[in-house]
């Protein structure tokens, strides 16, 4: 059963840019990822590149510079 | 205690629960937000790198990515109730919630068992939210669900590992079943104490299904074979636990 009047919640501030900033990056990675495993065979050097970038935005993300990403 | 409560509760209804449901919530949320990320943060330095291919350095970066978007997706949740669990993203290892991942994974065979145990401990945890009381979270875990396929995906990628690494032996089978006894223990103590007296209020407001001992009961039956077929010897379950 739902209520049927109810106030919600006042969200976090930064919940809906931080969900868009990481969603971005998120793809940003999947993409690199798949470029890399698709190198991975014949263009070792190239799916190196990409795994530097990979460790560069994983790296981004793990610092959680959260206002950086997406201020105040 | 049988679970009691049974309303299906949307975001805008939250602010009129009880305060108990509404705490243990939001407790939940953080404390998965805080394994999602905090997976990541164990073996990134060490393993993106130092993995012992190519093709596993990828997987390593993708697996990451994945854990990421998993902490996306609880933080949101808890976000758009008033929580701010950004803080999680950068938190020291040592001051995570859960004490799996207080520590950091530099070898590859503590990677391949934390893919097979902890992360499957891990499905575990999502588990008890399919068809919980909370529709947001339900939803995010409801069949099909991305969170619980990359999770599997994780599961038996770390599984292969483990199996291939166990055939190789010799030494690198006995450095194998070290980190499996290691992992085994910290994988069943995850699952908390057996006569917790928060889970069972968890599980009376519908945030979760089992109880700790049910849940760990069913862990044990699924993984013990698994390490028996690799032809490791199942670890003690009760030796060096602190949680029973």
């Amino acid at each position: 059963m739902t209520h049927a009047t109810h106030v919600p919640p006042e969200a976090w501030s930064r919940a809906a840019p931080l969900d868009d900033y990481l969603r971005e990056v998120v793809m940003n990675l999947h993409q690199a990822t798949d470029r890399g495993i698709r190198n991975v065979r014949e263009r070792p050097a190239e799916a190196a590149r990409t795994l530097q970038a990979c460790q560069d935005i994983i790296q981004d993300i793990m610092a959680g510079d959260v206002q950086d990403w997406v201020g105040d | 205690m049988a679970h009691s409560f049974s309303d299906t509760v949307e975001l805008d209804a939250l602010t009129s629960q009880d305060p108990e449901y509404q705490h243990l919530l939001k407790r939940v949320l953080a404390i998965q937000a805080d394994c999602e990320i905090g997976g990541p943060h164990l073996y990134v330095d060490a393993m993106l790198p130092g993995a012992p291919t190519q093709l596993d350095q990828l997987v390593v970066a993708r697996t990451a990515g994945e854990e990421i978007d998993h902490f996306r997706k609880i933080a949101r949740l808890a976000g758009d109730m008033g929580v701010d669990t950004s803080y999680l993203l950068s938190r020291p290892n040592q001051e995570r919630y859960v004490a799996a991942f207080r520590g950091s994974i530099n070898t590859w065979e503590d990677f391949a068992v934390f893919g097979f145990l902890i992360d499957r401990v891990g499905k575990y945890q999502l588990q008890e939210f399919v068809g919980c009381t909370y529709a947001p979270l339900a939803r995010l875990v409801d069949h099909p669900s991305r969170i619980m396929d990359e999770e599997e995906g994780h599961i038996d990628y770390g599984t292969t590992r483990c199996a291939e690494l166990a055939a190789s032996g010799g030494q690198q089978r006995e450095r194998l079943q070290k980190a499996l006894d290691s992992w085994y223990v910290t994988a069943l103590d995850m699952f908390g104490h057996s006569d917790s007296a928060r889970a069972e209020r968890y599980r009376w407001w519908g945030l979760k299904r089992r109880t700790n001992e049910e849940a760990r009961r069913q862990y044990i039956q699924e993984v013990n074979p698994l390490i028996e077929d690799m032809g490791l010897t199942v670890p003690d379950a009760l030796s060096g636990r602190k949680f029973v």
